[in-house]
């Protein structure tokens, strides 16, 4: 009212219009907390992406002793493929079979160097069995196991893979989760108080407002509607620049780091963006409901 | 005169504010187009009262019926609905400043779930003339005296054809010759058929607008039959 005494009237403000509220902050928050919630759901689809390739591609090297007669090659063969761990497509078990030449071949086309020129025409290299292994084996300690059991056929001079990988990447993104999920949590929790103070600073300034709407018999619902509107388009807002935010970021990196390239998967990004959208919007429009609801319940002379 | 069914009736009523008892055993009827004042001194209870009938505060023991409904057992999403068969008129249930007349009104339509631009247009204009503002339409509450903004808060009250009004000292704000203009408006309702209970210290009003007086005094609401009207 004093504020309204020191305005002309040809310079009115518009009306005042139920559910006006500061919102800057609001929306700052809940783009942050959005963002984060969508950077661990495109880490979780990145790393379920790069896990199926590792798996894919984790292979275990069998290297056999040198001069083994071909019967010998075809023993070892049976005795792994035998084996329950050994992956079976199209009912052939995956194993691949590579002679120390062609290794060699390889290795100099790799590298570069050709080792013939330094050691003569003595391949230093071993013939070996690629095996691919089922999903479920992929721990540190089954391969460690497999290894183990592999190495006791005769013939086999060594078992080798890439140790430490898989567990490692596993690690690694729990970890990830683990911050991020905390990060979360604490950022909803002060999304949450932060629309609950706004929509008390809104209810408070609007009081006198709400309490002749009380009076003249309007509905809770009516009272509440444009609160929870405002809400809905907060949250929406927020969700849209989380979800751009979030492509940027992704397009970032994949500038940075071209080999990112192989992790996106546009269908399921578009589908994260989809749940960021309405999470957005259930945020905003759930904590305003909640807001309204608990300081429409109280007296009027308690928000006074 | 009056219809047989009475709009307000308390039995064995007791009026608190919060935990605190301020009238005890409050029995009383007012009929369809009756006017009632209700006086006593500051914090005898007759806002406690008004505001128990219009349920801004829980009858918490005992029996009261508003307007066909039961406050005793009235549910919180029934009160809106108690509200639009009543009127509320006091001295701080203020006017919108920032819009005009016609929107003050027209926001309190659409808050009761009016919908029908022209039927709404047109209750406008009837409260405005019941109060004698047909002219003040378009005006903001700024270019209205302080009678005439009254006038305009009757008007809202008068809105959704309330069977009572229930003024808390309506011409507490006003000089003695407003708030008998004021009071003549009343009575022209009232003579319309709408039931008014008004709270009023007024007795100078009391004494040129005889009616129906009910007083709070030592925690309860007795009927005041002496011509002489002091505290």
């Amino acid at each position: 009212m004093a504020t309204y005494l020191l305005r002309k009237p040809d310079k009115m403000a518009k009306p005042k219009r139920l559910g006006n509220s500061p919102n800057g902050m609001v929306i700052v928050s809940l783009t942050i907390a959005l963002f984060l919630i969508g950077l661990c759901g495109l880490l979780t689809l990145n790393a379920r992406k790069l896990t199926g390739l590792v798996k894919q591609n984790v292979e275990i090297q069998v290297y056999l002793e040198n001069g083994l007669t071909s019967a010998k090659l075809d023993s070892i063969f049976k005795q792994v493929a035998k084996n329950d761990f050994v992956l079976v497509e199209n009912n052939s078990p995956q194993i691949n079979f590579t002679s120390k030449e062609v290794a060699a071949r390889d290795f100099i086309k790799e590298s570069g160097e050709d080792f013939r020129k330094l050691l003569g025409n003595n391949n230093p290299l071993h013939d070996l069995y690629s095996v691919k292994v089922k999903e479920e084996y992929f721990s540190e300690k089954n391969l460690k196991n497999i290894k183990n059991q592999l190495e006791k056929i005769s013939g086999v001079h060594e078992v080798g893979y890439v140790e430490n990988f898989v567990d490692e990447v596993n690690r690694n993104i729990s970890k990830i989760y683990m911050v991020l999920s905390v990060f979360v949590g604490l950022l909803l929790f002060i999304i949450i108080i932060l629309v609950n103070n706004t929509i008390k600073l809104s209810l408070y300034s609007q009081r006198m407002l709400i309490r002749s709407m009380q009076l003249v018999g309007a509905t809770n619902g009516f009272i509440r509607k444009p609160f929870v509107i405002k809400g809905a388009i907060q949250g929406l807002i927020s969700g849209f620049i989380a979800c751009a935010l979030l492509f940027a970021s992704q397009q970032f990196a994949v500038y940075k780091v071209a080999e990112l390239a192989v992790l996106q998967e546009p269908v399921k990004m578009l589908m994260l963006t989809g749940v960021v959208l309405i999470l957005g919007l259930l945020i905003g429009v759930v904590s305003t409901f909640q807001s309204v609801d608990r300081y429409l319940r109280l007296s009027l002379d308690d928000l006074h | 005169m009056f219809s047989e069914t009475p709009v307000v009736s308390l039995q064995n009523a007791f009026i608190y504010q919060d935990s605190k008892l301020v009238l005890t055993d409050v029995n009383f009827t007012i009929n369809k187009g009756e006017f009632v004042f209700l006086i006593g001194r500051t914090g005898s209870g007759k806002s406690s009262l008004l505001r128990t009938l219009y349920a801004d505060l829980w009858l918490q023991q005992g029996y009261a019926n508003v307007a066909e409904f039961e406050i005793h057992n009235l549910k919180n999403r029934d009160i809106p609905f108690l509200r639009r068969k009543i009127g509320i008129v006091f001295q701080d249930f203020q006017l919108f400043t920032d819009r005009s007349v016609n929107d003050n009104l027209k926001f309190v339509l659409q808050a009761t779930g009016w919908t029908d631009k022209a039927r709404m247009k047109s209750r406008i204009a009837e409260v405005l003339m019941q109060v004698g503002l047909s002219s003040s339409i378009d005006k903001m509450p700024h270019q209205l005296s302080g009678g005439e903004q009254q006038r305009v808060v009757i008007a809202r009250a008068l809105l959704n054809e309330p069977q009572i009004l229930f003024a808390d000292e309506p011409t507490g704000n006003l000089d003695p010759v407003v708030s008998e203009q004021i009071l003549k408006t009343f009575h022209e309702i009232n003579r319309a058929g709408t039931a008014i209970l008004m709270a009023t210290h007024d007795f100078d009003m009391i004494r040129k607008f005889p009616a129906r007086v009910l007083k709070c005094e030592n925690g309860a609401v007795i009927e005041q039959t002496s011509p002489t009207y002091g505290l």
